[in-house]
């Protein structure tokens, strides 16, 4: 009885993603929506990772290269990109990602926290990394990646 | 703080707001010109006030509203009279409670201590002999009360009371006094609350249950309790109780002194004072308490008065509280129709343009057109709702200068014209400050001292303006002070010992362009920079802020007799007209409004000279800026290297055209122009662009169009861009950029090389 009550309080849901060859994972109550890559506005004169901006359905959206945010090489867009639209606190900003996988559940259990030799990214950005049988789903902070106070 | 409370919370806010907003303007006037009228309505707000804190359990702002409330009770009854002191404190009390209710607002709680402020308005009510008045025996008039109750009922406890007086019941108060080495001062106070329910029945207690429970008292606490027994009974069931020092029980009154009994309602409503609400007629009276209607039945006057008035509001102005962002969700909308109204009437254009005067087509084109029609209107109305009396900006400012003019020891007038001219909320929320700022200027800086004066021949006082109107599509506002004036010459000084400007340069300036000296970075004439105005924000932030707007601002000064600051802005920051600019294949959008003219000229006639590209146009020089270099969209190219390829004869093919060109130099300037003609110099389209007296001309690859464009913001993640102030959605679902004109001339003068500020 208590290892469900145990299983159900501590399981985090996570929209998963496909960026450069790696699977990451962000809070599924951070994610807005998810559209098709469409045609992107450039910004002058702002920092690299802004990638410019949408108009989704009359509203202004920025759109950071994420790629870029996470040092990561760029590469080449296809049918599979997607922009995942993300709210955090009253910020709406997108990021697009190679290919969208879905929604996945770990429990807490299945988390561990970030080590430097894992991957490459500044373990800022990450909070930790989640195993589901044998995949590696890298958890993103969102908070750090957009680079917004706590 | 349970869930109900923070429902209401909102409403509390908003109701403060208002509440305080009154307070402050009456009390200045007060200050000048007592009334029986505004005294009535200063009381009345502070006792709405008072309530409705207390009903919220802000106790301590409840203390410290009722104390102002004792005064202003007081003075009305012209036990008190008007004096600086008084106000000052009062204002003191007033800045408390904002400053309480800002913590509210941001948290849900106070912990504000308002133990000062409270002391000093007692002070002020005692220190001041009490003015003997008849006291006429009606019970509509508050009887001095040096220890009277602090309980207020609340609606139905009053109806309680009522029931119970129709009962043959009598309603006493009691004041308890717990020995003050009690430990337990909760389970004393319930005890009595106990025994006092064997012989009666409680109404109401200061403090409530709750902090009754909580200890949230000191050792004396009120009890109003309803009963067939009498005095002495009340008092054996109380004493009954351990630990009880002292029970005194009166016959109970309210807070204003007027019984629950029933007397004839009509009576008291001729003794009681004077509503604030305009009565030209004695009928008006009577209709009164016809209109408060049945509720009315059983309540104190007072209430009858606030009920008839409420009533008399509701049908006399009909508004409705509309959140402000509900309004910018219909103007977004709004928005959205304007872009798909110019969307039809492109398509309807295409339309006819392939299809003829087709019936269908015509069908279209004019239910196209009504469409147009009524989203203009729609449009329109909007704008209006949205439209607020400069005066919500302009309340605060007769504090202020009050405050300030004490401050500085100086005696000023302060006149406001045209508070009810009406403006777009976008742009009242941030003309605030740039008119603080000019308006703290012309205290600080302008005015003399009264001694100063009066030796230049002038009246002690001085007087500040403050002027709104409207004019065409703009709004002006002016600050205009009879002050000292500001003085070319010292500007001019002042610049150069800076290093703004040479001496020669400051000579040349005529004496106008000198006093907008003031306006260069960098720059305060004040001797001693006062904490007022020279606090690090110069007037060149306060007009670059305002230029943000779309706004321009000069200034009109004459040495000895005073200054005039004129401010132009735009009705409304919602909307503009565009002129829409393709420049590599990126759509940007130039207010109309700053927009001069539009040509196209040839590569050739663009000289550098200093290092910044000019043009002659109509005999005087006129930067250029390529748009393109200034937003990065292209890797930037010199001045010098551009030049350079003109030379060459076109950067397109270098070597065809060397030759040629060292064949033909020789043979004279017209072959030279004719060979560049044949390179076919690129021809570039120019948009020169104004602010104020400066001009720019810009160089955009194509023009598009002019449309009317919504303004909306690229968001806190983007945050502000220089030169771009904000986007907006076109027809086509793509998104321009709104050129910020002031931020590129600022940018093209900072890269293309040091020149003065201008």
């Amino acid at each position: 009885m208590s290892a469900v009550m145990d299983m159900v309080a501590t399981e985090e849901q996570l929209v998963a993603f496909r960026l450069a060859g790696e699977v990451y994972g962000v809070d599924i109550a951070l994610i807005h929506e998810i559209i098709r890559l469409c045609e992107i506005t450039q910004i002058p004169r702002t920092a690299p990772e802004i990638e410019g901006v949408v108009n989704l359905r009359g509203k202004i959206v920025p759109i950071m290269d994420l790629r870029q945010r996470l040092g990561l090489p760029s590469a080449e867009r296809n049918s599979q990109s997607r922009i995942i639209v993300l709210q955090v606190d009253d910020c709406t900003v997108g990021a697009v990602v190679d290919s969208v996988i879905g929604v996945l559940r770990i429990s807490q259990s299945q988390i561990e926290p970030p080590s430097q030799l894992v991957t490459n990214l500044d373990t800022d950005t990450i909070r930790g990394v989640g195993k589901n049988d044998d995949q590696i789903i890298i958890l993103l902070n969102m908070h750090k990646v957009l680079k917004l106070e706590a | 703080m349970n869930e109900d409370m923070k429902e209401y919370l909102g409403v509390f806010l908003d109701e403060a707001n208002e509440q305080m907003d009154l307070l402050e303007q009456d009390i200045l006037v007060l200050e000048q010109s007592p009334s029986q009228e505004l005294l009535q309505e200063i009381f009345r707000a502070a006792h709405t006030l008072k309530g409705s804190s207390r009903a919220m359990g802000f106790t301590a702002m409840g203390e410290l509203t009722h104390a102002m409330e004792d005064v202003f009770d007081k003075l009305r009854h012209e036990e008190l009279t008007v004096n600086g002191e008084l106000i000052n404190a009062l204002f003191a009390g007033l800045d408390a409670l904002k400053a309480m209710k800002e913590e509210i607002a941001a948290s849900g709680t106070t912990t504000y201590d308002t133990f000062t402020q409270t002391a000093r308005l007692r002070a002020a009510l005692e220190g001041q002999p009490v003015a003997p008045t008849a006291e006429p025996a009606s019970a509509a008039e508050p009887a001095e009360q040096p220890d009277a109750f602090q309980t207020v009922l609340s609606d139905n406890q009053q109806m309680a009371v009522q029931e119970a007086v129709e009962n043959h019941c009598t309603i006493y108060g009691l004041t308890i006094q717990i020995a003050s080495d009690c430990v337990m001062k909760s389970v004393r106070a319930l005890m009595v609350l106990q025994a006092l329910e064997t012989v009666g029945s409680i109404l109401a207690t200061t403090p409530d249950d709750e902090a009754l429970e909580n200890e949230n008292f000191d050792f004396e606490f009120e009890v109003v309790v309803a009963t067939q027994n009498d005095v002495e009974t009340l008092q054996a069931a109380v004493n009954r109780v351990n630990e009880i020092v002292e029970v005194r029980v009166t016959p109970w009154q309210e807070r204003s002194g007027e019984s629950p009994l029933p007397a004839p309602l009509k009576a008291r409503v001729a003794e009681a004072p004077k509503a604030s609400v305009e009565e030209p007629t004695p009928r008006a009276k009577d209709e009164r308490v016809a209109d408060a209607g049945p509720e009315a039945r059983g309540k104190a006057p007072e209430d009858v008065q606030k009920l008839a008035a409420d009533k008399k509001a509701t049908t006399q102005t009909q508004t409705v509280r509309v959140d402000v962002s509900r309004l910018d969700k219909l103007l977004n909308l709004v928005g959205e129709l304007v872009i798909d109204r110019t969307r039809i009437a492109e398509l309807g254009g295409q339309f006819e343009r392939q299809f003829g005067s087709h019936g269908l087509v015509e069908n279209l084109s004019e239910t196209a057109a009504h469409i147009g029609r009524i989203t203009e209107e729609l449009q329109e109305e909007i704008m209006k709702a949205r439209m607020l009396p400069i005066d919500n900006v302009f309340n605060r400012f007769p504090r202020m200068i009050r405050d300030l003019a004490q401050k500085l020891n100086k005696e000023i007038n302060f006149v406001i014209e045209g508070k009810e001219t009406e403006l777009d909320r976008s742009v009242i929320e941030v003309i605030g400050d740039p008119l603080i700022h000019m308006l703290r200027n012309s205290v600080d800086h302008g005015i003399e001292t009264p001694e100063d004066r009066e030796k230049a021949g002038k009246p002690r006082t001085g007087t500040v303006w403050l002027r709104a109107r409207h004019q065409e599509n703009h709004i002006v506002i002016e600050i205009a002070d009879d002050g000292k004036g500001i003085s070319p010459e010292a500007l001019r000084a002042n610049a150069v010992k800076k290093g703004i400007l040479t001496q020669e340069a400051a000579q040349r300036l005529t004496d106008r362009e000198a006093i907008h000296l003031i306006f260069a970075s960098g720059f305060s004439t004040a001797q001693v920079v006062t904490d007022v105005s020279g606090r690090g924000v110069g007037m060149d932030i306060v007009r670059s802020n305002l230029q943000k707007l779309g706004a321009t601002v000069e200034i009109d000064s004459q040495v000895g007799k005073g200054s005039t600051f004129t401010v132009k802005l735009p009705l409304t920051l919602a909307i503009i007209r565009g002129l829409l600019v393709s420049v590599r294949s990126c759509v940007y959008a130039l207010p109309l409004n700053t927009v001069v003219e539009t040509l196209k000229i040839s590569e050739d006639v663009v000289h550098v000279v200093n290092h910044r590209e000019v043009i002659l146009q109509r005999g005087k020089m006129l930067p250029i800026v390529r748009l393109q270099d200034v937003f990065l969209l292209d890797t930037a190219v010199t001045p010098a290297e551009r030049n350079l390829d003109r030379i060459r004869g076109g950067a397109e093919s270098p070597s065809a055209q060397m030759e040629p060109a060292s064949a033909e130099m020789t043979t004279g300037q017209e072959a030279v122009t004719s060979r560049r003609a044949r390179s076919a110099s690129p021809s570039l389209y120019l948009v020169i662009v104004g602010m104020g007296e400066q001009q720019v001309g810009l160089v955009v690859d194509t023009l598009v169009g002019e449309q009317e464009v919504v303004i909306k913001t690229l968001g806190k993640f983007i945050g502000d861009i220089r030169g771009i102030s904000g986007a907006t959605i076109l027809g086509d679902g793509r998104v321009a950029l709104i050129v910020d004109v002031s931020g590129i001339i600022h940018i093209a003068s900072e890269e293309k090389g040091r020149a003065y500020a201008s």
